[in-house]
């Protein structure tokens, strides 16, 4: 090397040294732990999804609704699977999540709660990370956002424990946003990363070195293909893998998908091996996500034929009428999961009403009977 | 008031009224896409927002012909008619406003929609357009105000076809100039994406920038001196737009992602519709100004520069 490249390669190693290097976190940065089977045998998990707050939203009105809901649902946890907004501006974020503060003391008891993000998350006259940034501020929100090289923001997990041992986990997993392909003018939804699915792995054989009959959770935005598979066999239809109990609707105008055919389901650009491999380690009993308001359809799969642990892949109801939604259909998912690694699935259907006491406008429905 | 000075502070207010109509132009597509979309639609409800929203732009238009009159009789007219036609259009949203908080349809004067201060915004806006109506009225009036004559340029060959395509265009031109204004508030200031956003940010500008060209070029340079400038300018406009249309375009190839990750709060219409449209608007525009106005240098004679 001559004297005078020595120098600049000297100036420049830093830089290079640094480049596309992340940190590299520990599989416990991703984790908030709570003792929360200490205090009671079993635990209520209510998914909203597709709130949809905006810039016209009339947010007293929207409050009282989320508030009617939860209060009649009475959940210890709350998962949003994204799109908590659209076209929004940070008043409609910091309410938002304000609200979800508040709800700790409407019900009397700290209720928790996690974010996923939509693809609609970041359109808001705000910087791309403004909603992470809040989400992670806040007492009672177990957001968090690590610095990594894990593709997508909201990648983390709670794990409830019983003293020392982790009887049930919630993963929360960014299912992304849009996907594209040069030079073509349309966006195809993303799907889970492989990489986020060997970080999903990661953690759950960890939890099972505490724990190997550790349950578990997952939250998400856009549906898998799955999905579309457990539809078609809940139809009658021939399609990959095995359905059990089934339940609800899909109201969604039907879409072409590459690969996947004419479907309700508004799925990423691919399938993923986010299924198989969370149907082979064992952990996860039901994966929740959102994205398509008009769709409830919730199912039992397994790709393993006379499988007797499927998995119960559940869209949400939608939380609200922000965008588009059906009026009779909206509302959230209850999941019930207790210490014996049992867990109930119900729907809780919440609808507009001039007057919210007395429970008016709610009703919950077993989601499999 | 001298000329010159009269010409640099039309030009001003124009470009003032540019960039704030860009802006509203830019706000009205997140509120107006996003209802269009809805299964509750809220376009009554939202009526004087929306349509207040293009009035700056409405008042370009206005400023842009009086810089450019046809004829001393055809400039005072035209702002006569429009100095009515704006007072009235202001007037009649006035109007509406108070009848929606009178009637309680809005029920606060500060509803927390529509940004913080909605409807008393729209309200001060709308009294303050109302006034400027008033105004740019009266100075039509001779007893108020005298005016030297305005330079009427001679009209160009492919004049008229060149000032539609150029109207046409004007709104994108103008909404991405309000989408580049807002980039503050809405970039992605990890910087992991900065060297293939800068093109398109730049792309944002770059009509805009143009046009500004040719406002100058007009009003400010002689006919010799626009003659001597004219090649050069157009050169480098076709490089300018050129090297950011290919930039933006191999930032695409290499990561199609890049946009979504870092520049989704910019293209609303895109992500409501999962559609590549603002880019590709952009690759049209960055193209589209220096090679027009290139097409129409060459087909005019030198005589007519």
């Amino acid at each position: 090397m001559n004297r005078t490249k020595k120098p600049l390669v000297l100036l420049l190693l830093p830089l290079l040294l640094s480049c596309g290097s992340h940190p590299s976190p520990k599989l416990s940065d991703y984790e908030s732990e709570l003792p929360s089977f200490d205090t009671a045998s079993s635990l209520r998990v209510l998914q909203l999804t597709d709130i949809h707050w905006n810039f016209t939203t009339d947010m007293g009105r929207q409050k009282e609704y989320l508030s009617a809901l939860v209060k009649n649902a009475n959940p210890d946890f709350i998962m949003t699977t994204g799109d908590n907004i659209l076209t929004a501006s940070k008043e409609n974020f910091e309410t938002l999540f304000d609200l979800f503060e508040s709800f700790s003391e409407l019900l009397g008891k700290d209720v928790y709660y996690g974010f996923t993000w939509g693809n609609h998350d970041q359109q808001g006259l705000f910087d791309p990370y403004f909603p992470g940034r809040l989400a992670s501020s806040k007492p009672h929100s177990l957001y968090k956002e690590i610095d990594d090289d894990l593709y997508g923001e909201c990648n983390y997990l709670i794990s409830l424990k019983k003293g020392s041992r982790i009887l049930w986990q919630l993963y929360a997993i960014d299912s992304n946003s849009l996907h594209y392909q040069f030079p073509s003018f349309k966006y195809n939804y993303d799907i889970i990363h492989p990489e986020q699915i060997q970080w999903y792995a990661e953690e759950v054989r960890q939890a099972q070195k505490n724990n190997p009959d550790v349950k578990s959770l997952a939250f998400f935005h856009i549906p898998l293909w799955e999905t579309d598979y457990s539809y078609r066999l809940a139809k009658g239809e021939p399609s990959i893998g095995y359905v059990g109990r089934y339940s609800g609707q899909m109201s969604e105008v039907s879409t072409n998908i590459e690969g996947l055919g004419e479907t309700k389901v508004y799925a990423g650009y691919q399938r993923t091996s986010f299924f198989e491999v969370a149907e082979s380690l064992g952990s996860t009993k039901a994966m929740f996500y959102g994205h398509d308001h008009k769709n409830d359809f919730a199912a039992e799969y397994s790709l393993k034929e006379g499988s007797s642990d499927p998995i119960a892949l559940c869209y949400g109801l939608k939380s609200g009428s922000g965008l588009t939604y059906l009026s009779d259909r909206i509302g959230g998912n209850l999941a019930v999961i207790s210490e014996d690694g049992g867990f109930d699935l119900y729907r809780c259907f919440q609808s507009y009403e001039e007057d919210y006491s007395s429970a008016n406008g709610y009703r919950m429905e077993a989601m499999f009977e | 008031m001298k000329s010159q000075t009269r010409k640099i502070l039309l030009l001003l207010a124009e470009a003032f009224f540019y960039c704030l109509g860009g802006v509203a132009l830019f706000q009205i597509l997140w509120f107006f896409i996003q209802d269009l979309f809805s299964t509750d639609h809220a376009f009554l409800y939202f009526l004087p927002y929306y349509l207040s929203c293009l009035l700056p732009a409405y008042l370009v238009v206005i400023l842009h012909k009086i810089r450019h009159p046809t004829s001393e009789i055809g400039k005072k007219r035209w702002m006569k008619v429009n100095s009515f036609v704006l007072g009235g259009i202001s007037l009649a949203l006035l109007i509406l406003d108070i009848v929606y908080l009178s009637t309680g349809t809005y029920d606060s004067i500060l509803l927390h929609q529509a940004g913080p201060l909605f409807p008393l915004s729209n309200l001060i806006f709308l009294g303050l357009t109302l006034l400027f109506a008033i105004g740019f009225f009266l100075f039509t009036l001779p007893r108020f105000f005298h005016f030297e004559e305005s330079e009427v340029l001679p009209k160009k060959r492919f004049g008229t076809l060149e000032s539609v395509l150029v109207g046409a265009s004007f709104p994108f031109a103008c909404g991405f100039l309000g989408d580049f204004l807002l980039f503050p508030s809405l970039m992605d200031y990890s910087g992991q994406n900065a060297f293939l956003t800068f093109p398109v940010y730049l792309l944002m500008l770059f009509p805009s920038l143009c046009l500004l060209m040719r406002e100058i070029f007009r009003d400010f340079l002689s006919k010799d001196q626009r003659y001597k400038a004219t090649l050069p300018t157009l050169f480098v406009e076709g490089v300018l737009g050129l090297v950011l249309v290919l930039w933006m375009c191999i930032g695409l190839s290499c990561n199609g992602d890049f946009i979504i990750v870092s520049m989704t709060a910019h293209f609303p219409i895109d992500f409501m519709g999962s559609m590549m449209l603002g880019p590709y608007f952009l690759f049209f525009l960055g193209l589209l100004y220096p090679g027009l106005s290139t097409l129409f240098y060459l087909l005019r004679p030198a005589s007519e520069e």
